[in-house]
């Protein structure tokens, strides 16, 4: 079963084969790990962010379609929204003041990951931190704000006292900048 | 907050769309309108792509050994316990209505049921009860019949709408979604016409709240497969009591 995409082990885990979903865990563990580890330094909530995103890949099965995108696209945007979520709830709990301690998880480096793997996610780290260069640090903490710490749009026009529309506009210019300096699968 | 926020084009979803942060209706709204609107669709090519590369700046961290086992055993069980749990109580037959806020009530509704509170949601489904909650996350494969309402009124020339049937497994449900909707006032409320063979019913009423963008929602559970009416119209009620439309027709099923 190991020589199977993504898209059949998905078809696989809808008809409850379990090892297909054993599998899919083995693969991108690791991805969706680091990504809960990046937004929310907490290691009991990466834990909990990893059951839940299988437990929704076990339970929903159909949900990934191959002709809207990757499959690890797929993944991490369930993988985003359920962090998001979790970091809302914090907030809520916290009326909105958390501390944000980047190096508090200590960091070992992934070696599960075949070495293929692990170089071709080290090289895609590479390419967004090359284009983040030509960012504004303004752009930069608005992304930071927004991708990973789950800031909604109005809540950050709030926060830097500036018009909704002026956030926007930033957001977008912002990613127009990454869009030229990133090389795009199929450009390349 | 000026008027012109509150009214937002379908094409200033876009970011919202693409992050996802809208609900799972205005996504539903947004990629009805994305083939007709060649800015978004551009939009979307290029920043798409993108918006999926900004998760590659991370370390790359090993999860400890022990949570595969953990994670294994929660993901089976989640199966089993809805299989076990067969036939639960029926829907309550009530009309619902209920309004769908922007991002940030549904912010709270997402961390509610996919927090930490997995298994609250699956408790949810069991029962079958009727939340404002469960309307808030569809999944997609649900959706079985969607129906594309126009709007019917100059004023409200942006607005626009959906109707769909749900399949839940157990329950079906039939979903009214209206966006960019003048806001009611007072006693005014919207109210949903099915009509058969040239016979109207009232399907319920829902109302639109001032702030926001327009949005309106009606949901009822559904007991027969498919859906007993020819047309859909929507029309705008001085209250939510009549039985017959004496308000100006809003939306319709095109």
């Amino acid at each position: 079963m190991h020589h199977l995409s993504d898209y059949e082990l998905m078809l696989l885990v809808k008809q409850k084969e379990q090892e297909a979903l054993s599998i899919l865990y083995d693969r991108y563990v690791s991805l969706i790990y680091s990504f809960a580890c990046k937004a929310t330094r907490d290691e009991q909530a990466v834990r909990d962010i990893v059951q839940s995103v299988y437990v929704r890949l076990w339970t929903t099965g159909s949900g990934f379609n191959p002709d809207k995108g990757k499959f690890t696209s797929w993944l991490i945007t369930i993988t985003r929204n359920l962090t998001m979520d979790w970091l809302r709830q914090q907030r809520r709990h916290s009326n909105g003041l958390i501390p944000y301690l980047p190096e508090e998880m200590e960091r070992i480096p992934d070696q599960a990951a075949t070495p293929e793997v692990h170089v071709e996610r080290e090289s895609l780290k590479e390419q967004i931190r090359n284009a983040y260069r030509f960012l504004s640090k303004q752009q930069i903490e608005l992304l930071e704000d927004f991708y990973w710490r789950g800031y909604s749009l109005r809540e950050l026009a709030e926060h830097y006292s500036e018009p909704l529309g002026t956030v926007k506009n930033r957001l977008h210019q912002s990613l127009k900048i990454l869009r030229r300096h990133l090389v795009v699968e199929g450009e390349g | 907050m000026t008027l012109n926020e509150k009214i937002q084009s379908v094409c200033e979803l876009y970011l919202d769309y693409l992050s996802g942060v809208c609900t799972e209706e205005e996504r539903i709204v947004f990629e009805r309108h994305l083939p007709g609107c060649e800015a978004c669709q551009a939009e979307t090519a290029e920043l798409q792509p993108v918006w999926e590369r900004i998760s590659a700046d991370m370390e790359q961290i090993e999860p400890p050994e022990d949570l595969k086992q953990q994670v294994m055993k929660a993901a089976f069980a989640a199966e089993d316990t809805t299989k076990a749990q067969p036939g639960a109580e029926t829907n309550r037959r009530s009309v619902k209505l209920r309004w769908l806020r922007k991002a940030p009530a549904a912010a709270v509704i997402a961390m509610f049921l996919f927090g930490s509170a997995w298994n609250f949601w699956l408790y949810r489904e069991r029962i079958n009860m009727s939340t404002t909650a469960e309307t808030q996350y569809v999944d997609p494969s649900q959706i079985k019949i969607a129906i594309p309402l126009q709007s019917q009124s100059l004023d409200d020339s942006k607005a626009s709408g959906i109707a769909y049937i749900l399949d839940k497994g157990k329950s079906k449900q039939f979903v009214v979604y209206v966006y960019g909707a003048t806001p009611t006032t007072g006693d005014q409320a919207y109210q949903v016409w099915l009509i058969k063979d040239g016979i109207r019913s009232s399907a319920g009423t829902f109302r639109v709240a001032s702030e926001g963008a327009g949005v309106g929602m009606l949901t009822l559970p559904m007991e027969s497969d498919t859906p007993n009416f020819d047309r859909i119209g929507i029309t705008l009620e001085p209250d939510d009591k009549g039985d017959q439309p004496r308000g100006k027709k809003m939306f319709g099923s095109v």
